[in-house]
């Protein structure tokens, strides 16, 4: 069974961006990574200058997002300013206008996530918001008064 | 069960993380920059004066005599906004949405400053600032693993 923890994979004038590490065996997959391997190259220019936007610019308002169960997908549905295509989903967790979790996501082919390939990815989402919603109630991951995440380096979610 | 597929061999975390590092420091081509930018802007400015306005997506596309899913088209990108829509939108919202580098000098003289290609910071404005294109490498920071 894998295991799975929090890592900081990029921080920006006004967002920090973080991940999940999946941990089984010795293999190891930072989940953003992944996300980035499978993204069509016009899309990967999206996706990039959309997080930097939101990094340096914007702060990741809920206007960004659009929700998906526990957890929440890029882009939103209302202000989905730039030439994705509609049926890619990064899925993430927006934990404040300073902090968001990506997590993985790919192409949505039909019209419910649930009923899709990628639902698998909605599961997991959904899956890992949870597990660490529950680490930030029970405070083993702590939102900074900077309103960036900390967490012990051994803390597996 | 995760994304790990039992036999396959990943790279060393490290080196993902330097593939993400390597991923937000490439330069995206100039014009498809500018694209993001600019679509982005209009329509956060949109959702904005919506919300101040306290307008629905609904109500605004009644006001703009268009069925609403066109107008979540005009504001999914995945409709090339044109000059004439964003005209429309101005309208009904009676607010400017794209304010060009003579205007910007033209309204705010020397406070308005060429940061960048044609971008402007306001200095010393009433909460207008736009956007500091300047990004440097020391703007990203990724975790030493």
């Amino acid at each position: 069974m894998s295991n799975y923890s929090l890592i900081e994979i990029v921080s920006f004038k006004k967002v920090t961006f973080y991940s999940v590490k999946e941990i089984y065996a010795d293999e190891e997959l930072i989940w953003f990574s992944d996300f980035i391997k499978k993204i069509k190259n016009e899309e990967k220019i999206s996706i990039r200058e959309m997080l930097k936007m939101i990094g340096n610019k914007y702060e990741a308002g809920e206007q960004f997002f659009r929700h998906e169960g526990q957890a929440q997908a890029l882009p939103s549905k209302k202000v989905n300013f730039i030439e994705i295509k509609s049926n890619l989903r990064l899925y993430c967790l927006r934990i404040n206008n300073n902090a968001v979790i990506l997590f993985n996501g790919g192409y949505k082919d039909a019209q419910k996530a649930q009923d899709s390939k990628i639902s698998f990815h909605f599961q997991q989402a959904n899956m890992i918001s949870k597990k660490i919603l529950k680490s930030i109630n029970n405070k083993s991951i702590i939102v900074g008064n900077d309103n960036r995440l900390k967490w012990d380096q051994d803390l597996i979610i | 069960m995760g994304y790990i597929k039992k036999g396959k061999t990943y790279p060393k975390a490290k080196e993902q993380l330097k593939e993400i590092q390597d991923f937000f420091n490439t330069e995206s081509p100039i014009e498809e920059k500018f694209f993001i930018e600019y679509s982005m802007d209009i329509a956060v400015e949109v959702d904005k004066q919506l919300k101040k306005q306290g307008l629905t997506q609904k109500d605004f596309a009644k006001k703009l005599n268009k069925r609403e899913s066109e107008v979540s088209k005009w504001l999914s990108g995945l409709h090339n906004l044109t000059l004439r829509s964003i005209a429309k939108m101005s309208e009904v919202l009676n607010k400017k949405l794209i304010l060009t580098a003579s205007d910007a000098e033209e309204q705010f003289g020397n406070k308005a400053k060429v940061i960048n290609f044609s971008t402007y910071k306001v200095e010393e404005s009433p909460k207008i600032e736009y956007h500091h294109r300047k990004r440097s490498k020391k703007h990203i920071q990724v975790s030493n693993f």
